[in-house]
Parts: structure tokens; sequence; C-alpha cells
């Protein structure tokens, strides 16, 4: 296959270098890009790959990557890895997603039922008291279904791919895949290296802060002892997803390179079925309880001019929970897809 | 009106269609479906329609003539062809006939 080269036409003049083009073939999936691409890039060579070319390229990556076709996958086991490699990204993206809404809500202290208010009529109380009590029940109870999903995933995910993770250790330690071994072990290290990097800025941003008493209310400018700013906080759930991505490519890289086959393969697919469909349970009731907060903060809001409440103006974003309702549909959608490939590719009648 | 119905064209059948004279590679395709059915396939199009068609073994691909893969109708794609332009046969008969109930409302 050629790649990158300097390309030129039967008279030797140079051949455009299609960088857009590149870059959008660069989305498509590993087998998809080493059938197709150096025909994609000839036909560009010859008809121009403008921007439209490359947009209706990275358009179709998209299908390429949910139903890729079968005919690149010359066996069930090359499917199965291809698959696992890619729920272990979106599962990343997944759980790098739980976190931060756990982190949101369920970590603050977020749960409505501890809301006291006082009202000027006892009329107004109670029907405050009836139009929000469905909404903290509904609350409750997702982050209930929220915790047990999660464990569940994790579990499965962590002990599906256990077997596989140690068979493909053990090969790279023998056949000394230098390579290999690390992208294994990446896993183990990018969450490690990212939590002692998290909890070190985290103590020096407090020490910077110069102050350890908490100040009730909180002084303007003054430290924040029970987290960090918002700003710091949206760099530590970005380095988070960057570590999370990280972690699950190196995985995904050694699958790819090492090839393993046999039962523990189809152990993962199988046991990354079941981790994806807990996964897409708890991003359900994650996505429950983000709506839930949503409209009990909108409607207490409504409420503060006659009712003298806690204010849940943080939960009121809309912005916030469009972007998060999108990440999770998406990064679901991904998985769900690539897990049923998986899984179905794992059954003893594929072909 | 006109050029807006060529978005009803289906790229699948017209690189069969574009295929059934002999083995085009991708930018012969691309040429032959502009000049003779009036549709512009971009690559995306063109390759996702490729790779769905050979995974359906409606069409194979040949030796490589340097990155220039040329592709060539089977069997089952030309009957798979043969099938649609029947369909499409009935169809545009239909029109024609529904069409010649009611005299002056095409322009000749």
């Amino acid at each position: 296959m050629s790649r990158d080269t300097d390309v030129r036409d039967a008279d030797g003049l140079p051949l455009p270098r299609l960088p857009l083009a590149r870059l959008a073939l660069g989305l498509y999936p590993p087998a998809w890009r080493d059938r197709y691409r150096d025909e994609v890039l000839a036909l560009l060579e010859e008809s121009g790959g403008g921007t439209r070319a490359a947009a209706s390229l990275a358009w179709h990556a998209v299908p390429a990557w949910i139903s890729p076709p079968r005919n690149l996958y010359a066996d069930r086991t090359a499917r199965m890895r291809a698959c696992l490699a890619t729920v272990l990204l979106a599962w990343s993206v997944l759980a790098g997603l739980s976190l931060v809404f756990a982190q949101l809500t369920q970590l603050q202290g977020a749960v409505p039922p501890i809301l006291t208010y006082a009202a000027p009529s006892v009329t107004l109380v109670r029907l405050t008291t009836l139009t929000l009590t469905p909404y903290t029940a509904i609350v409750t109870w997702s982050y209930h279904v929220f915790d047990a999903a999660l464990i569940v995933s994790a579990l499965a995910i962590g002990a599906g791919g256990l077997p596989l993770w140690l068979i493909m250790l053990r090969r790279a330690h023998r056949e000394h895949r230098r390579r290999d071994l690390a992208r294994l072990l990446m896993p183990l290290l990018v969450p490690t290296a990212y939590l002692l990097a998290l909890v070190i800025t985290v103590s020096l941003i407090r020490a910077a802060q110069g102050c350890r008493v908490a100040h009730d209310p909180p002084l303007v400018g003054a430290c924040q002892p029970n987290g960090v700013g918002p700003w710091w906080f949206l760099v530590f759930v970005l380095a988070g997803f960057a570590a999370a991505i990280t972690a699950a490519l190196g995985p995904a890289r050694a699958l790819r390179s090492m090839k393993p086959r046999g039962p523990a393969v189809r152990f993962a697919a199988r046991a990354a079925a079941l981790g994806v469909g807990s996964m897409l349970v708890a991003a359900l009731a994650s996505g429950t309880a983000a709506i839930s907060l949503y409209q009990f903060a909108r409607y207490t809001d409504s409420l503060r001019p006659w009712v003298d409440m806690q204010s849940f103006q943080q939960y009121g974003s809309t912005a916030t929970l469009v972007v998060y309702l999108g990440l999770v549909v998406a990064a679901a959608a991904v998985a769900a897809v690539s897990a049923s490939r998986a899984a179905g590719a794992a059954r003893p009648d594929s072909g | 009106m006109t050029e807006r119905l060529d978005r009803w064209a289906d790229p699948p059948l017209l690189v069969l269609a574009s295929l059934a004279d002999g083995p085009k590679h991708g930018y012969a395709i691309t040429q032959d479906v502009e000049q003779t059915m009036g549709v512009r396939l971009s690559a995306g199009t063109l390759y996702a329609v490729i790779a769905r068609l050979e995974a359906r073994d409606l069409i194979e691909p040949l030796e490589a003539d340097d990155r220039r893969r040329p592709y060539r109708i089977t069997a089952a794609g030309a009957e798979a062809l043969a099938q649609q332009a029947e369909r499409m046969a009935s169809v545009t008969a239909l029109f024609r006939q529904r069409l010649s109930t009611r005299p002056g409302l095409v322009q000749p």
C-alpha cells in the first residue's frame, strides 16, 4: 500500500496532496482505510478533492463505523476484535460522562427531598410539595438505578476483558512486543497518572488560595475547601476524557496488532454486550435524572418570588442538558451497535 | 424541478448500471454516471456504495492497476439490475399510461 508519498501523474507532474481528504479518510475504521484509502485518493487526484469531497467522505465515515461492510473482516474473530475496540472507546466515553454526571449531581448532595421552604400560605406550601414530590421521587430512583447499572457495567467490562487482557499481556511479554506491552498497560498507567496529577494539582490550587477554613457564606475570591473553580473543573473534565480515550486506545491498538483468537475473545465479546447493556441503563437513568433535575430547577426558580426555597439554578441550564444528552446518545448508539455486532459474531452459528 | 429529481436517483443502482457494460475503476464510474445518467457521485458516496455492493457480492474487484482498482458486475449483480430495470419499466409504463389520460397536462 502506498502512503503519503509524493505522487506524480503519467507526465511526471505532482498530483495534489489533498490534506482535507486525507484527514477525512483518517476518520474511517482501519480495515476500511486499508482496503479503500488508496483507491479514494487516486480518484480524488483525478477528479479534485476540495472541501465538499472531504465533507462527503467525513459524513460517510459514520455508517462505516456503525455498520462496517462484512467483507472487510475476513472471519468472525476479526469482526469481534474490531467491534471490541470500538466498544472499549465508546464505553470509556460513557463511563467518563457518568462520572461527570455523578460529580455534578449526586456528589453535590443534589437530592431534592432535602429541600425546605416557607410560603406565605399553607395552600401554597401544599401545592408546592404536591408538584415537586414526583420530581424528587424520579431523581432519587434514577440515582439508585444509575448506581446499580454502573457497577454491573464496570464489573462486566472488567471481568469480561480480564482473561483476554492477561493472555495478550503474557504473549506480549513472551514475544518481547514492547509496544504492545505498553499499549496493554495503558488502562492501568494512564488513569493512575491522571489521578495523581489531579490530586497534586488540586492540592497546589488550594495551597495557592492560602486558606484552609471554610467560610459560610463563601467569600468572593476566597478558597473553596470542597473543590476548585468552574474553569479548573472544566480542565479536569477534558483531561479526564483525554485520559479515558488514551487508556482505551491502548488495548484497542493491541487488539489490532496482536490479532488474538480463541474463547477469550468470544467471552470478551459477550461480556461487552452485557457491559454496554448495563451502561445503557445507567445512561438512561442519568438522562432521566438530568431532565427531572432540569425541570425541578426551572419550576423552583419560577416559584422563588413567592416561596422561600433553596435554588437549584445550576441544573436549569438548557445548553448543559442538551450537550450532556447529545454526547450520551451519540456514545451510547456507537457502543450499542458495536456491542451487538460483537455479540452476534460470537454466536456459534455466526458466519 | 428536473434537477431536484436527481436526488431520487439510487446510487447503488447507478453504479451497477455503469458496470453493466464492462469493468471500470472509481473515477471512470463517476464520469460514466455523470455523463450518461446526469448524476454526480461524490467520492464518499461512491465508495460507501462500492463497499456495500462488494459485501453483497453484487460486484467484485479486479487486479489493481497501480492504485486504481477496477470493479466488475457479478452474475448476482446483473440479475439484481435486470429485476430492478423490469420494475422500473413497469412503473414507467404506469406513469405514461396515467399521464395519457390527462392530455394537455404535459407540454409536448
